[in-house]
């Protein structure tokens, strides 16, 4: 397995396009780090790109004659674009020809010393109104801050700062040359999704690695020699984490030069790698099943995207609570800041789950379907997944509730949510969805039970066996993440949630789930047994929300 | 141009299931930068929008001040924490207590006043709204500083703002009230960033296209069989090209649409689709030569993800660039063309030479695609 590690850590180092792609990234981060270590350095983070340049078009009526400092700031001020009118004119404004009009009127003299008004006039309508005040400003204060200047001179007054100011702030800090420092949004959010970048680089690593060894029929010369085909999986897994924490070795060393203050970066590097590990494992089993490099190209992309979305979307959310949601991704900005909270579920969690995966990746390439074709369905896989569950032995009815139970969880979960969304918005109503959701949830119960029966013919007791204990699993998985949610929103609450669930949706679970079994076993019956375990369960859910239990 | 091999081209870009995926895909990336926007507004600025419902950011108050707490309590929730600030000074673990303090009331600071003029703030820079606390303590505090020093000058001359503010400026709003979602923060966001970004998306997907659709063909080779046909380079580039961009300006078009429907003005459509259409002409044929260069899709993609990172940083980053350069970045114009109604006619003078650029790209593309093709075949 060594050389097979090597090789494709070689063909990867040896492309130079993928080395020239590697230093450009960190030209990239050394590019990015300073334009946001000086957007962020005091309290307010403001944006400035080029695009903003003479966003704001003024209007100057210029009747005084000694305007000097203020004609120059107004000048300096990129984000102005000045415009010199003759007169005030009402249409410009309404037009949108300028979004405001400064009026510095014919008593505005720089010479005298006095207090020097200016107008400045808006359209409430205008989309700009509420920036303009904004953008000027500057300008205002830096002229105002030079007659400040030359008339503490003429009056021979001097003014010290007579406020005493000491601002500390409780994460570390540090201060680098110029008085830099970086915000918590830097810190707990950037910081994060930059760490993640290394992972959404390796797609084309793993493309090329699976995919395109399959098209350049290089595979087959492959397996023709003595090595196991486990050993094909585990070595392409390898290089592709191993480039990934390259990657986050090189950007964690570019923090570290330009003095941002991370914490616990031996647990950062653990965690992501756990996280990314989990994600290559999945993108290795997505390039396995794919036919072609296009193919495999539009499933990672969709795998990225659900990556993206959850990164950017609980990074975001977190703000509002830092107890409200813990991911994977959260514990990362937690551990940058210095918080080592929730380091316990979501690695084990994670850990396993890449541990399946990997076994799923290693069952695909021992198939010869899978590596030659022709390639298999999704059904036909789940169908052979079920049948070899369930022929493990005593345990197998446990292995496949089990396992389909997970599937059942997830699979209605996003049924529900998909479905909810679009009969809310469909038809603006909400108790459609009692009936709904029961539906969904005691036709995906029992998911291993389908798949099983379309392989072997099930007898009445095993198929109500199967199917009470599928409603059985589904509870348990169903209530572990009660469980998860309540512990953090309701903890007092817990144990009194937990008795209740047992005490009424475990039997609700356990015999809608059975009924349903009965149906697949007699098929004749099925129609009728999930509409009567549909009926029981939206019942249930009545009583619930009703408030009678 | 070839109507057959347009039309060719233009059913393999409709059918492709890359594209219908990256089509779907904008649109979710679409709402994801209007969602984003609203929140960072939320963050930037709380009290300027509704869009996020939040509590006011929780500040810890220790002394007795009513003036600054009266202000603070404009933008803030104070909680009041008992407890004398000289026992806190003394006590040598200031930032450990305080953080205890913190976190026992659910606060993103704690500001100390220990006299009318000596104050200290901590704090919690892990919460994303303690930027905005800190602007609003700064605020009121800059506002004590220049009471302070007032009172020090009229001691010595009549009107202290004469020295101290010179220059006032007095507002006057016409035509009655804007909207609660054109806040400040909120604009400036949108315009100058996010959406150049969306209506460049389609432009940056137009360079992989081609190069999708030229390199492909020389990979699966039947390069040299369109090559072998009576048709022109030009013909092939023009027919290849042509649907590119017609599917890429109607994207753009649908995202303008979409911020409309959204509630987003945006301006000038027609200058703006103009100075789009120039811009994908550019990273289209930006798209040809990478093509011409390229045996390989694998070789051709990586180029282009560098082409458009390095591109990237060229119209979005905020390098210091001499004042009036900067003009010549066509986000400058695009920015303006969407946001103001009307646009002054020596504004639009960056057209001609980013229309003539596009015209010198995909001119070297196509002698590139000619040169190349010598040396291939």
């Amino acid at each position: 397995m060594q050389t097979l590690f090597k090789e494709e850590i070689t063909s990867v180092i040896s492309n130079k396009r993928y080395m020239l792609s590697l230093i450009l990234q960190l030209l990239l981060l050394f590019a990015i780090l300073p334009v946001f270590g000086s957007f962020l350095s005091t309290g307010r983070i403001s944006i400035t790109t080029p695009a903003l340049n003479e966003f704001i078009p003024l209007g100057v009526v210029d009747e005084s004659s000694s305007s000097a400092y203020l004609r120059r700031a107004l000048e300096a001020n990129t984000k102005l674009e000045t415009i010199y009118l003759d007169r005030y004119d009402e249409s410009a404004l309404k037009s949108g020809k300028v979004a405001g009009i400064l009026i510095i009127p014919r008593d505005y003299d720089e010479s005298l010393n006095k207090v020097l008004v200016v107008r400045l006039i808006t359209y409430g309508p205008g989309i700009k109104e509420g920036a303009v005040y904004d953008a000027l400003y500057p300008s205002v204060a830096e002229a105002s801050a030079m007659l400040t200047e030359k008339r503490k001179e003429a009056f021979g007054v001097s003014i010290e700062d007579p406020v005493k100011i000491e601002k500390r702030f409780l994460s570390p800090v540090v201060v680098t040359e110029g008085g830099s420092r970086f915000s918590g949004f830097f810190l707990s959010y950037l910081v994060p999704l930059m760490l993640f970048f290394p992972i959404f680089m390796v797609g084309s690593i793993i493309l090329d690695s699976v995919v395109g060894e399959r098209e350049k029929k290089t595979v087959e010369s492959l397996l023709a020699a003595p090595i196991k085909r486990s050993w094909l999986v585990y070595s392409k897994f390898l290089s592709a984490s191993f480039f990934v924490l390259l990657q986050l070795l090189l950007w964690l060393a570019v923090f570290n030069l330009y003095g941002v203050p991370l914490h616990n970066q031996g647990l950062i590097i653990a965690i992501v790698m756990i996280i990314d590990s989990a994600i290559i494992a999945t993108a290795l089993l997505l390039a396995f099943y794919s036919r072609t490099v296009k193919e495999a190209n539009i499933a990672l992309m969709l795998l990225y995207t659900v990556v993206f979305v959850s990164l950017i979307v609980s990074l975001s959310i977190r703000y509002f609570d830092r107890g409200l949601l813990a991911t994977p991704f959260t514990i990362v900005s937690s551990l940058v800041v210095g918080d080592r909270t929730g380091l316990l579920f979501w690695p084990a969690a994670l850990l396993i789950y890449t541990g399946l995966v990997l076994a799923i990746n290693v069952r695909f390439v021992e198939r010869d379907d899978i590596i030659f074709g022709p390639r298999p369905t999704v059904q036909r896989l789940l169908e052979d997944l079920a049948l070899w569950l369930f022929s493990t032995g005593r345990a197998g009815y446990i292995y496949l509730t089990l396992v389909f139970g997970a599937f059942a969880i997830v699979y209605s979960t996003v049924l529900e949510a998909a479905l909810g969304i679009s009969v809310v918005f469909a038809f603006g109503v909400t108790n459609l969805l009692i009936p709904l959701f029961a539906f969904v949830e005691e036709a995906v119960k029992p998911a291993g039970l389908y798949f099983l029966a379309r392989r072997r013919r099930l007898k009445r007791g095993e198929a109500l066996l199967l199917g009470a204990l599928s409603g059985f699993m589904f509870f348990a998985l169903e209530s572990a993440v009660f469980a998860f949610a309540t512990y953090y929103l309701f903890p007092s609450r817990l144990l009194d949630i937990l008795r209740m669930r047992i005490a009424v949706t475990l039997p609700i679970h356990v015999a809608g789930s059975a009924i349903v079994g009965y149906g697949v076993a007699e098929r004749r019956y099925f129609a009728a047994a999930v509409l009567a375990a549909t009926a029981v369960h939206t019942l249930f859910n009545l009583a619930v929300t009703g408030g009678v239990l | 141009m070839n109507p057959v091999l347009a039309r060719k081209e233009l059913d393999d870009i409709v059918s492709e299931r890359l594209y219908i995926f990256a089509f779907i895909a904008q649109i979710v990336i679409v709402m994801g930068i209007l969602y984003a926007a609203l929140l960072y507004t939320s963050v930037a600025a709380p009290q300027t929008t509704t869009f996020v419902q939040t509590e006011r950011p929780r500040l810890g108050v220790i002394g007795q001040d009513r003036e600054i707490t009266s202000q603070l309590e404009e933008d803030l929730e104070l909680v009041t924490i008992q407890g004398d600030p000289s026992e806190l000074a003394m006590s040598g673990r200031q930032e450990a207590l305080a953080q205890r303090i913190i976190d026992d009331h659910g606060l993103v600071g704690l500001l100390v006043i220990r006299s009318e003029s000596e104050f200290e703030v901590y704090l919690d820079n892990t919460q994303l709204l303690s930027g905005y606390a800190d602007t609003v303590v700064s605020d009121v505090l800059s506002k004590r500083a220049m009471k302070l020093k007032r009172k020090a000058l009229e001691e010595k001359m009549e009107t202290a703002d004469i020295v101290l503010n010179p220059i006032e400026i007095e507002t006057t709003v016409i035509g009655g009230e804007g909207s609660s979602e054109t806040s400040p923060e909120f604009i400036v966001i949108m315009y100058g960033l996010l959406i150049p970004f969306i209506l460049l998306l389609p432009t940056f997907l137009a360079t992989n296209m081609v190069t999708d659709s030229i390199v492909g063909e020389k990979e699966r080779k039947t390069y040299e069989i369109l090559v072998a046909s009576p048709l022109t380079k030009r013909e092939i580039i023009l027919s290849k090209t042509l649907p590119i961009l017609a599917v890429t300006l109607l994207q753009s078009f649908l995202w303008i649409l979409l911020l409309i429907y959204k509630g987003i003005p945006v301006y000038n459509i027609p200058l703006l689709m103009v100075l789009l259409l120039i811009l994908d002409v550019i990273f289209i044929g930006i798209g040809v030569l990478i093509s011409a260069l390229s045996d390989t899709l694998k070789e051709s993609n990586l180029t282009v993800t560098i082409t458009i990172i390095i591109a990237s940083l060229a119209m979005f980053a905020p390098l210091s660039i001499r004042q009036g350069l900067y003009r010549l970045n066509p986000l400058n114009l695009l920015t303006k063309l969407a946001s103001n109604p009307r646009v002054p006619l020596r504004d639009l003078a960056p057209l001609i030479p980013l229309a003539a650029l596009a015209l010198l790209v995909l001119y070297a593309g196509e002698v590139m695609l000619k040169k190349r093709e010598t040396l291939r075949l």
